[in-house]
């Protein structure tokens, strides 16, 4: 996995023929990812292969806020994990390839909470398939309000733990 | 009023603007905020665990 790089979506830059298999999120990227970007809303990050360049996934973080209650609760910062996709060529080979993008998504999260905050990581599983999945992470559904869709949370404090435990074995 | 399509577009692109607002219950709220920062999920620290190796 050496041989891939993250960087960040930049005007001009070229999808290629990309695709996740999935014509929204595709859409998405190529049509919108770059404007929201520009605008402040979130950042997208692209997973490309080092020496021939070619995207291979790509990822969405954007700021969010945790609250007990929209209108007089208390509220934390987090950051949201948005959008994760990878080339749909990537799919079912071992090892899982879209386990190391979402390695990445999260190691990009904690810098981005390591400088300007971010007491939770939030995900949106996209489907109610991905929830067992992430619920393994330690994720758990946000309970609050069944019209803002899949939502799941963790603190930030245990993904930091995750990554300083790994670098001290 | 009728929504046109910009309008839609815009509803759609909220699910990733800035200062999205996750509401949790009171009680979940409460239970998140007591829990330990010192306990790793063990599929976390699974996932974590191999990909690092690959850094």
């Amino acid at each position: 996995m050496s041989n891939r790089d993250v960087i960040a979506l930049k005007k001009g830059y070229k999808f290629g023929s990309f695709t996740c298999g999935n014509e929204r999120m595709d859409r998405w990227l190529t049509s919108s990812a770059r404007r929201d970007g520009g605008e402040g809303n979130n950042r997208t990050h692209l997973w490309v292969d080092c020496e021939t360049q070619e995207l291979l996934g790509y990822f969405t973080l954007a700021p969010a806020v945790i609250t007990d209650n929209p209108f007089t609760g208390q509220t934390r910062p987090a950051i949201l994990l948005a959008k994760l996709a990878i080339a749909e060529h990537l799919r079912g080979q071992e090892p899982k390839q879209g386990h190391a993008l979402l390695y990445e998504a999260f190691r990009v999260a904690l810098e981005a909470a390591d400088l300007v905050g971010g007491r939770y990581l939030v995900v949106d599983p996209q489907s109610d398939a991905l929830v067992p999945y992430y619920e393994d992470l330690g994720f758990e559904l946000a309970e609050g309000d069944a019209d803002q869709g899949l939502r799941m949370l963790l603190k930030m404090s245990a993904v930091r733990r995750a990554f300083q435990e790994q670098a001290g074995s | 009023m009728k929504r046109t399509t910009a309008t839609k577009q815009r509803e759609g692109s909220r699910r990733t603007s800035s200062s999205e607002v996750i509401v949790v219950s009171s009680k979940q709220w409460k239970r998140l905020e007591r829990t330990s920062d010192a306990r790793v999920p063990e599929g976390l620290a699974r996932l974590v665990m191999h990909h690092r190796a690959a850094h």
